[in-house]
C-alpha cells in the first residue's frame, strides 16, 4: 500500500435507562417476561392511547448530560420519526430531533500513546425502544413481542473524533463507567442495555475532507467492536486502492463469521419526515430543577480514586481496578464500612474475586454476593476460626451462591481445630510415619518441613492453623 | 394553483406512506396536495418576525408520570387486537433485515 490512510470514527450509543417503567406508560421494564405480558394500549400503538412522560427518564438524561459536560436544553420537546417496521407498532418512534435534551459535551479519554484527548458529544436525546421480532423457524411468519417497546433509551451521538478501535473502546468504557456510577443503566453490551453503532470512513493522511462513511450495527461486545472496525477500515481502503467508491450504507456485523454485509439499499431512502409530537407537551427544565439534579450527582471515579488513597491508603493498582467498576467500588465501600479492614477487603476483590470472574467469564457488574457475607468471612479469618485455604473455599461458595459463611463453616465442619492435644497427636504420627523427611530436615533441608506441615494438615482434614502446626513440628523434631 | 406536484413526488410520497395508487388516484392526490400546500402558503404572508417558534398549541408543559409500575399483565386483551396471534405474540408477515 503506497498511500497512508487515517480512520475517522463517530459513535451512536444507545443506553437503556434503569427505570422501573417504560418511557410513556406504566408498564414494567423487567427483562425476560413471557411475550407481551408487559404491554398496554400505549406501547402497542393502539389508536386513541396517549403517552405520558416518565419524569425519571428526564432526570437520568439530565444527569448523564451534566456528567458528560453537555449544555442542557431547558426547553425541549419530542418529535415523531416515521417509518414502517413491525417492531414499531405506532409506525413512528417518539424521539427528539429539533431540541434534544443535551448538546455540545465531551469526555476525555486516554490514547494508546498515553496522551489525552477529548471526544466531543454532539447531542444526547431521549427516545423509546422498539419491540422484538422472533423469526419463525419454518419461515412462514414472524412473531412480535412488545415487552421492550417503549423502554426508555438515551442516544449519545459523538462527533467523528475517534481515530482507532482503541480510542473507540476507551470512549465506550468511559461512557459506561460514568453511566454506571450514576446508576442510570447497567450498560451491558451482551444483553443490549448498551449498544453502539459505528460510523466509519477513511481518508488519506493530511486530507481535510471526510471520506464516505458507512454505519455498522449489531456490535455486542468490545471484542466485536474492535474486530468490526479493523475489518471495515480494511474493506474501505481496499475499495479505494482498487479505484472503487465506498457506498454510504448501513452494514450488519456478523461476529462469528467476522464479516459485514449491507443491510439497507440506497434506494430505500431514509426519509423519516420528523415532526413535533402533538400528544406530548414541552419539557421545561427550570434552573432550580437543573441545580437539584446537579446537586445529586454522585462521586465520580477521579474523586473516588483520590479519596481511596487518602482514606484507605490502598496501592494505586488496587484503586485503579476497584474504581474501574461501580459494582466493585460499592462492594469495597460497603464491606469496609462493616469490617473496617480496607486492605483485606481489597485483597479479596483483587485476587479471588478477579480470578473467579475470569474463570466464570463474568463482568464485575455480574457480582451478586453481599458485603455482609464478605465482611463475615474476613471476621472469621481474623479470629483464626478458619485458616486461609478454608477461607478461599468458603469465599467460592459466597461468590457463587452468596452463602452465609458462619452457617456454611458450621454446616461443613470447616472450623480450625484449636485442640492442641489433637494437633500434637497428629504431628507425632506424621513424624513417626515419615522418617526420611525427618532426617532430611535434620540434615538442613528446610523444604522437608513444608512436606511435614502438609501431611499434618491432611491428617487434620485441612482444619488446622498452619502457623500452629509449624510451631509444634519444630518443637517436636 | 400556485403549487404543482410532480409525478416523481407523488410516487415518492406513495412509497413513504406504503400506498399503492392507480393513475386516477395519483392525479387526484397531486391536486389535493397542491391545494394543501397553497393553503399553507397563506401562512407565509404573515409577518412572523420576532415570534418564537411554537412547539405546542396548548399553554401546558411538564406533564409527567412518576416511575411506578401501574400496569399488570393484560396480554389477553392486548393480543385480542391482533388479526392473528401465536404463543402470546402478534403474527406478522415474515420480516428479515
Amino acid at each position: 500500500m503506497s498511500r497512508q490512510y487515517e480512520t475517522v470514527i463517530g459513535l451512536e450509543v444507545h443506553v437503556e435507562l434503569a427505570t422501573a417503567t417504560k418511557i410513556f406508560c406504566g408498564c414494567s421494564t423487567a427483562f425476560g417476561g413471557e411475550p407481551n405480558t408487559h404491554t398496554c394500549p400505549v406501547c402497542t400503538g393502539m389508536p386513541g392511547s396517549l403517552p405520558v412522560l416518565n419524569k425519571q427518564v428526564v432526570e437520568y438524561a439530565m444527569a448523564v448530560g451534566i456528567a458528560t459536560n453537555c449544555t442542557i436544553t431547558q426547553n425541549c420537546k419530542f418529535d415523531r420519526k416515521n417509518y414502517f417496521y413491525p417492531d414499531n407498532p405506532q409506525n413512528y418512534q417518539i424521539s427528539q430531533l429539533y431540541l434534544p435534551i443535551c448538546r455540545d459535551g465531551g469526555v476525555e479519554i486516554e490514547t494508546e500513546e498515553g496522551g489525552r484527548k477529548t471526544v466531543r458529544i454532539h447531542e444526547i436525546h431521549m427516545e423509546e425502544d422498539a419491540g422484538k421480532l422472533i423469526h419463525d423457524e419454518w419461515g412462514d411468519c414472524s412473531l412480535v413481542d412488545y415487552n421492550r417497546s417503549g423502554v426508555p433509551l438515551i442516544e449519545i451521538v459523538s462527533e467523528p473524533d475517534m481515530r482507532s478501535a482503541d480510542e473507540v473502546i476507551a470512549y465506550l468504557e468511559k461512557l459506561r463507567l460514568i453511566i454506571q456510577y450514576l446508576g442510570a443503566s447497567d450498560c451491558k453490551l451482551q444483553e443490549g442495555s448498551m449498544r453502539a453503532d459505528v460510523n466509519l470512513s477513511v481518508r488519506e493522511v493530511g486530507s481535510e475532507k471526510f471520506g464516505t462513511r458507512t454505519e455498522m450495527k449489531n456490535l455486542n461486545s468490545f471484542k466485536a467492536i474492535h474486530r468490526a472496525i479493523e475489518h471495515e477500515r480494511n474493506r474501505q481502503i481496499d475499495l479505494l486502492e482498487e479505484g472503487k467508491e465506498v457506498i454510504q450504507e448501513t452494514r450488519r456485523w456478523d461476529d462469528t463469521k467476522e464479516y459485514s454485509y449491507a443491510m439497507r439499499s440506497k434506494e430505500d431512502a431514509q426519509d423519516y419526515r420528523y415532526f413535533p409530537d402533538p400528544d406530548l407537551v414541552p419539557v421545561m427544565i427550570s434552573d432550580e430543577w437543573l441545580a437539584e439534579v446537579r446537586s445529586r450527582q454522585p462521586e465520580f471515579r477521579t474523586e473516588k480514586m483520590a479519596r481511596y488513597k487518602a482514606e484507605f491508603d490502598l496501592p494505586d493498582y488496587d484503586i485503579d481496578i476497584i474504581t474501574g467498576s461501580k459494582r466493585m467500588a460499592d462492594l469495597f465501600e460497603e464491606t469496609t464500612a462493616l469490617c473496617n479492614q480496607p486492605k483485606k477487603v481489597s485483597n479479596w476483590l483483587m485476587v479471588e474475586t478477579l480470578r473467579l470472574l475470569k474463570e466464570n467469564n463474568m463482568e464485575p457488574e455480574d457480582i451478586h454476593f453481599s458485603p455482609e457475607n464478605l465482611a463475615k468471612l474476613i471476621r472469621l479469618t481474623d479470629s483464626k476460626a478458619i485458616n486461609s485455604s478454608v477461607a478461599k473455599e468458603v469465599f467460592e461458595a459466597i461468590f457463587q451462591e452468596d452463602v452465609d459463611p458462619e452457617a456454611y463453616v458450621e454446616e461443613k465442619g470447616l472450623k480450625t481445630v484449636h485442640d492442641e492435644g489433637a494437633l500434637r497427636a497428629a504431628v507425632e504420627r506424621v513424624i513417626a510415619d515419615n522418617p526420611q523427611s525427618v532426617e532430611d530436615y535434620h540434615n538442613g533441608k528446610e523444604k522437608a518441613i513444608g512436606f511435614l506441615v502438609g501431611q499434618t494438615m491432611r491428617a487434620m482434614q485441612g482444619k488446622a492453623d498452619p502457623s500452629m502446626i509449624n510451631q509444634v513440628l519444630r518443637e517436636l523434631l | 394553483m400556485a403549487n404543482v406536484i410532480s409525478d416523481e413526488t407523488i410516487e415518492y410520497v406513495g412509497i413513504l406512506a406504503k400506498l399503492e395508487l392507480n393513475a386516477e388516484e395519483k392525479e387526484q392526490a397531486k391536486k389535493d396536495m397542491a391545494s394543501m400546500l397553497d393553503y399553507i402558503d397563506k401562512l407565509g404572508e404573515l409577518d412572523t418576525e420576532g415570534v418564537a417558534p411554537m412547539s405546542h398549541v396548548f399553554p401546558v408543559h411538564n406533564v409527567f408520570r412518576e416511575d411506578v409500575v401501574t400496569n399488570g399483565d393484560d396480554r389477553e386483551n392486548i393480543i385480542a387486537n391482533a388479526p392473528e396471534s401465536r404463543d402470546g405474540a402478534f403474527v406478522v408477515p415474515i420480516t428479515v433485515e
